[in-house]
């Protein structure tokens, strides 16, 4: 039987640029080609024809500079946006065509997902696990065990605006994994985190693997991968430029080492 | 200097930068004045006006022939040679001869008739027996029975004591042989509805905008700023679901806030009008499903205000940008307000279909004693099916990505 549970398919996504950074892409391919370019490109292309498989009870991590296209993906796999072509299948649902069945699967934990400053991690708690149409009692509990972990239970009725960077990001983690998901989907973990938090953090990603849960972070800090990642997908300019396990990639060499060896074959020397 | 010429470039470049927020800013707002200026101007001219295509009919009881005759005369005098009387106009009047004052004075109550006007047993117009009504005799006096409820009545007596006046003046422009008296025969409930019917409409569709605008703009496009409406988008909840539960919770706060701003209204107004009014009066004449009815057209407005208003918001990149768009929008809605300065001329169904301005003419009907049921139903349903028009685009908003995650 197979374990995995979700499946990337080909997704390209583009974006319309500006009418001035039009002129701007159209200059660059002037200079390039040593004469003026009678075209200029009218879409910055952010994902191009990534396909990818993650199974139950791993860590997946896509590697990847800023830009590259990690978060673009990660949108489109959390169906907040859509793939130009291609398509996204989480548990066998399409993203595309089911979206909402994909939503009651996935947790989505983004810096720009943002929790309403007025409320507490209690009255959140529950308001979250009302939408995901969850049983009280069992979320009572499962409140109380899950903010005991996470220290949650010494601020349960401070407000979010009072919190700091650490309270948020263990609140935001906890609201977004109130239905129990099966896909955990994070991007960059443990950016703007102090050590002790983003340690915390970590653990609990391990201890969703070992529950067997499927986690899919995108970072680009090369520990964290060689830390927590049982596979990886290394993105480069909206391409897919590697997708293995981890020991596979790396071999006897670092991950700084094997990113930039791919980023120069991709892009060229960095500036 | 050179850095507050820098700040100041940046502001413009800001600014101009965003053609939907400067124009919104600079444009929308000039227009908007001018519209509401040049519409109240329009219904002043339409109450003080009378209508070249009316005829009054005017029951007169009384008068005799040569009175009527010269009456006439002045009419004509004026129509063949308007320019030796500026300003001075007529409409045109049936003149009814009544034998009975009691038939007549009901025929008015029930608008067969304009105006009653009841002149003295054996009235002359002699100006040979003016001497008859000198002190410490009295002169004549001529009794104008009307409706100042209703406007077509209302015209006929200013119209008809004008013309008295005038006739007087030629055949005796000095000495007083005789004078006109009135007596408005609507009652007081009527005269304070008619009163309300003119204010309220005007004040309660404003406090309703201004609710709406305080609260909509900061939850839809609010959220959307400060990132926390992604957060439920990314649950297993409809977009539907999600923009009805919007609609219904902002539209509940919103009439509890413009209900606050109303009851302030409506305990302030005997101060404003005075006691005379009668408001205990009219609001004691208004049956329950008065009260029902005004409640549902309320309800329903406001639905069709923050559906509008959600709409605008959820399309908006920010709180400032939606703020911007809608405060024309919110003009062109007040400018609604000013309609029942054109009710008279609005009994067509069309006019009750129409937004905002159905709500003014349906709330103006109302206060006045003087509606229909079906055409309050008419604007209840109309204002229903354009907010369920405006949540299924912003139920489409919702799953736009472009809406919004658009920075």
């Amino acid at each position: 039987m197979s374990n995995v549970i979700l499946k990337v398919e080909n997704i390209t996504k583009t974006y319309a640029i500006s009418k001035k950074q039009q002129k701007i892409e159209k200059a660059k391919l002037s200079q390039q080609a040593g004469r003026a370019s009678k075209t200029a490109p009218t879409v910055i292309t952010a994902n191009d024809n990534v396909s990818f498989t993650a199974n139950k009870g791993e860590i997946f991590g896509l590697l990847g500079p800023n830009g590259a296209g990690k978060t673009t993906t990660l949108r489109i796999m959390s169906t907040l946006i859509k793939a130009d072509s291609g398509d996204v299948f989480i548990d066998g649902f399409s993203v595309k065509n089911e979206s909402t069945k994909v939503r009651g699967r996935i947790g989505f934990l983004t810096s720009e997902l943002k929790m309403e400053e007025f409320f507490t991690p209690n009255y959140l708690f529950d308001f979250f696990s009302n939408l995901y149409g969850l049983d009280p009692t069992k979320q009572a509990a499962y409140k109380k065990e899950i903010f005991e972990k996470f220290g949650i239970d010494k601020f349960a009725e401070v407000k979010v605006a009072n919190m700091s960077q650490g309270m948020k990001q263990k609140t935001s983690l906890v609201i977004s994994l109130v239905h129990d998901p099966d896909v955990v989907i994070f991007d960059e973990p443990t950016n703007g985190l102090d050590v002790v938090t983003a340690k915390v953090v970590t653990d609990f990603l391990r201890d969703l693997r070992e529950r067997g849960k499927c986690i899919i972070v995108s970072t680009h800090i090369f520990s964290l991968v060689e830390q927590l990642c049982d596979r990886v997908g290394i993105i480069i300019a909206g391409q897919m430029v590697m997708c293995d396990t981890l020991a596979e990639i790396t071999k006897e060499r670092t991950m700084e080492e094997v990113f930039f060896d791919l980023y120069k074959k991709t892009v060229g020397e960095v500036d | 200097m050179k850095n507050i010429m820098t700040i100041i470039k940046k502001e413009f470049a800001r600014f101009f930068g965003d053609y939907r927020l400067a124009l919104s800013t600079l444009l929308l707002p000039g227009l908007m004045i001018f519209g509401i200026y040049w519409l109240i101007g329009e219904g002043m001219q339409n109450l003080t006006t009378e209508d070249p295509e009316v005829v009054y009919d005017v029951a007169v009881y009384n008068m005799p022939e040569e009175v009527r005759e010269g009456m006439m005369e002045i009419l004509a005098l004026i129509e063949e040679h308007p320019e030796l009387f500026p300003g001075l106009s007529f409409p045109n009047m049936n003149f009814h001869s009544v034998d009975n004052r009691t038939v007549a004075l009901e025929r008015l109550e029930y608008g067969y008739y304009d105006l009653l006007a009841v002149f003295p047993a054996e009235f002359t117009a002699d100006p040979g027996r003016i001497d008859e009504f000198r002190y410490p005799n009295f002169p004549q006096k001529v009794m104008l029975h009307f409706d100042a409820t209703v406007q077509d009545s209302d015209l006929a007596f200013r119209s008809f004591s004008s013309l008295m006046s005038a006739y007087h003046g030629t055949i005796l422009p000095q000495d007083v042989l005789f004078f006109t008296d009135f007596y408005n025969i609507a009652d007081d409930a009527a005269m304070a509805g008619m009163a309300l019917s003119m204010m309220l409409p005007m004040l309660i569709l404003i406090f309703l905008f201004q609710s709406c605008m305080g609260l909509t703009p900061e939850s839809i496009a609010g959220e959307k700023e400060r990132g926390t409406i992604a957060t439920m988008l990314v649950t297993p909840i409809k977009r539907s679901e999600f923009a009805i539960g919007k609609v219904a919770s902002l539209s509940v706060i919103s009439l509890l806030a413009g209900i606050s701003s109303f009851i302030g209204i409506i305990l302030a107004m005997p101060m404003m009008l005075g006691d005379e009014i009668g408001m205990g009066d009219a609001a004691a004449a208004y049956t329950v499903m008065d009260y029902v009815w005004l409640l549902t057209l309320v309800l329903t407005t406001v639905i069709l205000i923050v559906a509008l208003m959600s709409l605008v918001s959820a399309f908006a990149k920010s709180v400032k940008e939606a703020t911007g768009i809608l405060t024309p929008v919110m003009m062109v809605g007040m400018v609604a307000a000013f309609v029942p300065m054109f009710a008279g001329n609005m009994t067509g169904i069309y006019w009750y279909m129409i937004p905002f301005v159905n709500t003014t003419l349906a709330l103006t009907d109302i206060f006045a004693f003087d509606y229909s049921v079906a055409n309050v139903a008419v604007v209840n349903a109309m204002n229903l099916v354009l907010a369920a028009v405006f949540i299924f685009v912003l139920t489409k908003l919702f799953n736009s990505e472009k809406v919004m995650f658009r920075k």
